[in-house]
C-alpha cells in the first residue's frame, strides 16, 4: 500500500500526472456513467480525527483534509450525475465534544459551504443545490441564520433556466436519525389534529414524508461509512434498513478516501445490479459452491478428530453440564457502554 | 494529491461543453457511437471485476471452511465458555438474522432454520449472554413455536445433559405473550427464576409496521386531545418501542452472504455494531464466536 500511495502521490505532483489525473477522471466517469449509477448516495465522513492522529496533525487539520475530501466526492457524484447526496455532518451527540471542536466544526462546515456556492472561480457553485437536514431548533441561533442563508443563496444560484438540474446537497447537520423519526410521528399527528390526514391513511410513506428530507427525495440506494466501525449512529436507520440499499463500511479514514476508492465501489454496484438483473442470477455461483474444493473435503475428513469430545460424551455417564459451575463469563457491556 | 486551480478550472472547463451537449436534445452519431465504446469498456470492466470476485468469492469460502474447522463447539459448553472468556467484554444483547433458505440446500428449509435458531440459544446460553433477539423475515419461527421450542430444548439437552438443562423464556412481540422453557407456562417456580436466556423472536412486522401502528395509536390519542405532538419526544417514541419490541440489541450478527438487514426494526439498529462474514452462508460457532471477538474490541464512543 505504501508503495502504491507513493507512486500515486508522485504521479500527482507531476506535470503529466496531474493532465493524466485530469483526464482519466473524465475518462472514467464517463465510462462509469453508460451503466448503473445510484440516484441517492449518503456518506459518514468518519475518522478525520483519528486521520490527525496518524499524521501529527491537529485536529482541526484533520477536519480540514476531510473536507477537502468531501468537494473532491461532491464534484466526482456531479460528474457522475448523482441527483442526491447526503452527508453526515454533525450528529446531535455531536454536542458531547469539546466546545472548542464543536466551533470548529461549525466554522469549517460554514467555510466550505459558503466556498461552494459563493467563489465565483469555483464554477461548480452553479450547479449544487444545499440544504440543511436536521433538527434546527438545536441550532444555535446565529449559525442557523448563517446556513438559512447559504442554503437560499445556493437555491437561487442553481434553480436557474440555463442550467440541467443541480446535485442536492443535504447536509446533515444536527441530525440524528431517531430524532427525525420522533419528529415526523409529531408532524403526523399535527396533521391529524389538523384534519389534513385521516388515521387510516397513515402509513410509513407518509412517516417518511414528514422526515426532515425533502419528500421528493429518492430512496437511499448506497450508504457509505469510512473508517472501519461497523455501525450506523443514528444515521438513515429508518432510509437504509431495507434489502434495496447497499451500506458499505470502509477500512480507511474520511480524508484518505479519493474518487478512485468511489470508482470501486460504484464499479462493484453496477456489477451487482447487473447479475442481479439478469434473470437467473444465481446459477453461476451456486455451480462453484456446490462443487467445494476436494482439497478441502479431504482436509475436512482429516480434522474429523475434532469431534472427539462427541466420542468421550457417549462414554463418560458423568457428562453433565452445571451452567453455575462454569467460568463465569466476561463483563456485559452494552453499546452505550452500560455494565451490569 | 495535489491539484491546482488551473487543473480544476479546466475540468469544468471540459464539463461545460458536455453539459451543453447534454442539453441539446438530439444525439450525433458520434455520442452514439462514443457511448457504445465507453459502454464496451464499462462491461470490459465489469468482466475483469468478476474474475476478481470469483478469486474473492472462492477464497472467503475456503477461509470460511476453515474458521469452522477451527472452532467447533463439539456440542460442550465448556469449549464455548472457554473461548469467550478470553474477552475483556461481551454484548448485553445480541440480535441474529436468519434467512430460510431452500429445501435443496443442506441445512436449509423449515427445519434446518429450527436447528440454526436453536443452536444459536444453545450457544448464547454457553457464552453467558442472558438476551437474544432472532430477526427471521416472514416470521416463520414465531408462527411454529411449538417446534421450536421443543428444538431448543432438545438442543439444550444435547448440550448441557439432562440433569441440568437451562431455563429459557420466548417472548412474541406481535401476540404480547412470553412462553417459558418447552411447557412450564403454568410453572410459577420456572417463571419467577433467573432465566439463563430469553428470546425475543422478531419478523418484518415488528419494524416499520410497528412504528406506523404506534403513530396511528397516538394520532388517536391526539385526536381525542390526549396527547399533543409537542409531547411526541425520542425518550417517549423509545419508551413505547422498547415495550412494544425490546431494547436495541449491541450486536447484529448476520448470517448471510452480504450486510442485508432485510427490514430489521429501524428504530433498534442506532448503534448496535454489525457483524457478518462476506460470502457466508451458514449458522455456524465460527461466525457467533468471531462476532463475539469483534465486539470485545470495538470501542464505545457516542458522538466522540
Amino acid at each position: 500500500m505504501g508503495l502504491y500511495n507513493l507512486a500515486i502521490n508522485t504521479l500527482s505532483n507531476s506535470k503529466i500526472g496531474q493532465y493524466l489525473y485530469g483526464k482519466s477522471n473524465i475518462l472514467i466517469t464517463n465510462i462509469l456513467k453508460t451503466g448503473y449509477i445510484p440516484q441517492h448516495v449518503a456518506f459518514i465522513m468518519d475518522g478525520n480525527r483519528r486521520f490527525a492522529k496518524t499524521q501529527n496533525l491537529k485536529v482541526s487539520q484533520g477536519h480540514e483534509a476531510g473536507s477537502k475530501s468531501l468537494l473532491k466526492i461532491i464534484e466526482t457524484c456531479y460528474d457522475l450525475e448523482i441527483k442526491h447526496v447526503t452527508i453526515y455532518a454533525f450528529s446531535i451527540e455531536n454536542f458531547n465534544r469539546s466546545e472548542d471542536e464543536v466551533e470548529n466544526i461549525f466554522k469549517i462546515l460554514l467555510e466550505k459551504l459558503s466556498f461552494l456556492i459563493e467563489n465565483q472561480d469555483y464554477e461548480y457553485s452553479k450547479f449544487i443545490q444545499i440544504k440543511i437536514i436536521g433538527n434546527k431548533s438545536l441550532i444555535p441561533i446565529e449559525t442557523l441564520t448563517k446556513f438559512e442563508l447559504i442554503e437560499k443563496k445556493s437555491f437561487e444560484n442553481s434553480n436557474t433556466d440555463n442550467n440541467p438540474p443541480p446535485l442536492v446537497l443535504n447536509v446533515c447537520f444536527v441530525y440524528t436519525s431517531r430524532d427525525e423519526i420522533s419528529h415526523s410521528i409529531g408532524e403526523t399527528l399535527q396533521d391529524v389534529i389538523d384534519q389534513n390526514l385521516s388515521i387510516d391513511q397513515i402509513n410509513s410513506q407518509i412517516i417518511s414524508n414528514n422526515f426532515y428530507f425533502d419528500p421528493n427525495t429518492p430512496s437511499v440506494d448506497l450508504l457509505i461509512r469510512t473508517s472501519g466501525h461497523t455501525r450506523l449512529s443514528d444515521f438513515l436507520i429508518w432510509q437504509v434498513n431495507e434489502s434495496n440499499s447497499k451500506i458499505e463500511f470502509l477500512n480507511m479514514y474520511w480524508p484518505d478516501f479519493n474518487q478512485f476508492d468511489y470508482y470501486k465501489l460504484l464499479l462493484k454496484l453496477g456489477f451487482n445490479k447487473l447479475i442481479q438483473d439478469i434473470k437467473n442470477p444465481k446459477s453461476i455461483w451456486e455451480l462453484i459452491s456446490n462443487k467445494q474444493p476436494k482439497l478441502i473435503e479431504i482436509f475436512e475428513h482429516f480434522l474429523k478428530f475434532n469431534n472427539y469430545n462427541d466420542f468421550e460424551k457417549i462414554n463418560n455417564q458423568d457428562w453433565n453440564v452445571d451452567l453455575k459451575k462454569l467460568q463465569p463469563p466476561p463483563p456485559l457491556v452494552s453499546i452505550l457502554g452500560e455494565k451490569s | 494529491m495535489g491539484i491546482s486551480k488551473e487543473d480544476v478550472l479546466k475540468r469544468i472547463d471540459q464539463k461545460h461543453r458536455t453539459v451543453k451537449q447534454r442539453g441539446d436534445e438530439e444525439k450525433t452519431t458520434f455520442d452514439k457511437i462514443l457511448f457504445f465504446i465507453f459502454h464496451l469498456v464499462l462491461l470490459t470492466l465489469y468482466s475483469v471485476y468478476s474474475a476478481v470476485r470469483l478469486i474473492q468469492f472462492l477464497t472467503n469460502k475456503v477461509r470460511i471452511k476453515f474458521l469452522n474447522l477451527a472452532y467447533n463447539p463439539s456440542k460442550t459448553p465448556q469449549i464455548i465458555r472457554d473461548d469467550v472468556v478470553k474477552l475483556n467484554k461481551i454484548p448485553k444483547r445480541i440480535s441474529a438474522i436468519l434467512t430460510l433458505k431452500s429445501e435443496e440446500e443442506e441445512g436449509g428449509g423449515f427445519y434446518g432454520l429450527l436447528n440454526d435458531a436453536s443452536e444459536l440459544t444453545t450457544w448464547t446460553v454457553a457464552a453467558g449472554i442472558p438476551t437474544l433477539s432472532i430477526y427471521e423475515y416472514d416470521g416463520i419461527l414465531k408462527n411454529n413455536l411449538d417446534d421450536l421450542r421443543i428444538s431448543i430444548f432438545k438442543k439444550l439437552t444435547d448440550y448441557f445433559g439432562s440433569s441440568s438443562i437451562p431455563t429459557f423464556s420466548i417472548r412474541v412481540p406481535r401476540l404480547n405473550k412470553t412462553f417459558y422453557g418447552v411447557n412450564s407456562d403454568q410453572d410459577d417456580t420456572y417463571k419467577t427464576q433467573d432465566l439463563h436466556v430469553e428470546i425475543t423472536l422478531l419478523s418484518f412486522e415488528d419494524g416499520k409496521p410497528t412504528i406506523v401502528e404506534l403513530t396511528k395509536t397516538m394520532a388517536e390519542l391526539a385526536s381525542k386531545k390526549e396527547i399533543s405532538p409537542r409531547d411526541i419526544t425520542i425518550k417517549l417514541i423509545d419508551t413505547e418501542l422498547v415495550q412494544l419490541i425490546g431494547n436495541e440489541p449491541d450486536l447484529i450478527i448476520l448470517f448471510s452472504p452480504t450486510l442485508d438487514l432485510q427490514g430489521y426494526p429501524p428504530w433498534h439498529i442506532r448503534l448496535s455494531e454489525f457483524y457478518w462474514e462476506p460470502d457466508n452462508t451458514d449458522v455456524t460457532y465460527a461466525i457467533f464466536l468471531r462476532s463475539l471477538q469483534k465486539y470485545s474490541t470495538c470501542k464505545i464512543n457516542v458522538g466522540k
